[in-house]
């Protein structure tokens, strides 16, 4: 019913430093993601510019016929999206807590260099038990 | 005969400080003491006003006894005269032979031939618990973690080698253990000394852990394989709460910071150890949990089993 395909995070310049996949189909190779990844960050500003409304701080939601792309970008110009099943609930919530799982796991870890892959196991760590947490209450299992 | 005053006498050792009131003293006028003369005319003549004033007043002789003999075997008196007021300040000192331990006694008594100076203000009980609070603030984690991790990194530019990275924030944890030490004395034990290894051991176990970490350690254990050899475990460090050491860095652990307070902990308290911090991988559990391993010093093996 609800099931998170991947889980992307790109720097502020658009380099690709967390993917994560969850989904059976669709598995992507390394180049790949890299590109979708600086595909989404263009795409991100160029909507800005479009927007009728001034002040419009990008795509937050892209509807498609078989996935959803929810986005989530933070006042220091990093964001975070997940591909998702059609019609998921509560994506932004679980972004949100993703973004504090960042700032505490990735933020906070002196051996992490700034703008670079994240490498860091305790994040991986929260983030699967995050995840799972969630796909239990949203499978209602 | 000229009447001393103490008119600043400051009793401090290094694990204990007191503020004392003013004092007169029956006039001993030979310059010339020797130890055990000066001890009982300190002992006979001077009381010791501990923090409050409602508290009893206690004979300094006391508080010497409580040391044990080694100690009290290694003081020798120097005397030396003030360079401000040679004619109206004597300023002598009772230190401790083992300058490296730096566990010294001074009395600085300014004997002066006038009026007695205003006395100096104790503490009284409520304003201490005043302070009291003020210390029991907490602080977020974060901040504390971002400023951790910004330590961690700052000594990352400065060394070569991950051993050198660790002994710097030991040495960063040894100036926080002797610091704390001084003011768990004072705060939390009424100015008492542990003077047995079970004693220091469960005081950093229990209180050090309790005023650094907000609870106490995991466990205290003894080693099986040496006999100089504790262990102080815990799940999770603190200050490793938000920091994944990467696959490169090996054994690195920075609780080697924690291993550091200990270690400074212990070494002003009169027991020199050698103390590390590792990681002990437990099965079932993903993360490993951390211990603090403790290795006391020849000597302090030694005095234990002559006190019995």
């Amino acid at each position: 019913m609800a099931a998170i395909y991947s889980l992307f995070i790109i720097n502020k310049s658009g380099g690709l430093i967390f993917y994560k996949d969850y989904g059976s189909t669709g598995r992507m190779d390394t180049n790949d993601t890299l590109r979708l990844a600086s595909l989404w960050h263009s795409m991100h500003a160029i909507s800005q510019q479009l927007s009728p409304i001034a002040g419009c701080s990008g795509i937050e939601l892209l509807e498609a016929d078989t996935f959803d792309l929810h986005c989530f970008q933070s006042l220091t110009g990093t964001k975070f999206f997940v591909v998702c099943e059609p019609g998921t609930l509560y994506m932004d919530g679980l972004l949100k807590m993703i973004y504090e799982l960042y700032t505490d796991y990735v933020l906070k870890n002196p051996f992490y260099e700034m703008e670079m892959p994240i490498r860091c196991e305790l994040f991986d760590l929260s983030l699967s038990q995050a995840i799972q947490k969630d796909r239990v209450a949203l499978l209602g299992r | 005969m000229p009447v001393w005053y103490f008119s600043n006498l400051t009793f401090c050792f290094l694990n204990y400080p007191c503020l004392l009131n003013n004092s007169t003293i029956v006039p001993d006028a030979s310059m010339t003491v020797s130890q055990s003369s000066l001890v009982s005319v300190l002992s006979n003549t001077l009381t010791l006003c501990s923090r409050s004033q409602k508290k009893k007043k206690k004979p300094l002789f006391t508080d010497l006894s409580i040391w044990d003999s080694l100690f009290l075997s290694d003081l020798y008196l120097s005397t030396e005269h003030s360079a401000l007021n040679p004619k109206e300040e004597f300023v002598f000192g009772l230190e401790s032979k083992a300058r490296h331990r730096s566990n010294c006694v001074y009395f600085i008594l300014k004997l002066q031939h006038q009026a007695p100076q205003p006395p100096l203000r104790l503490r009284r009980k409520g304003e201490e618990g005043r302070n009291d609070d003020r210390s029991k603030q907490e602080v977020s984690l974060s901040a504390f973690a971002f400023l951790f991790s910004e330590l961690v990194q700052y000594n990352q530019t400065q060394v070569d080698n991950i051993a050198e990275l660790e002994r710097r924030l030991e040495d960063a944890g040894y100036a926080v253990g002797a610091r704390v030490l001084e003011l768990l004395c004072h705060r939390d034990k009424g100015n008492r000394r542990e003077t047995r290894l079970l004693g220091i051991l469960s005081f950093v176990h229990s209180t050090v852990w309790k005023v650094l970490f907000g609870k106490v350690a995991d466990s205290l254990e003894k080693g099986t394989e040496h006999e100089d050899e504790y262990m102080i475990s815990e799940k999770e460090l603190l200050v490793n709460r938000f920091i994944s050491i990467p696959k490169d860095m090996g054994t690195f652990n920075c609780g080697a910071f924690v291993a550091g307070i200990v270690r400074g902990v212990l070494d002003s308290a009169g027991f020199p150890a050698v103390v590390t911090a590792h990681f002990v991988p437990m099965e079932g559990q993903q993360r490993p949990r951390t211990t603090i391993l403790i290795k006391f010093a020849e000597e302090v093996l030694r005095r234990e089993a002559r006190l019995g």
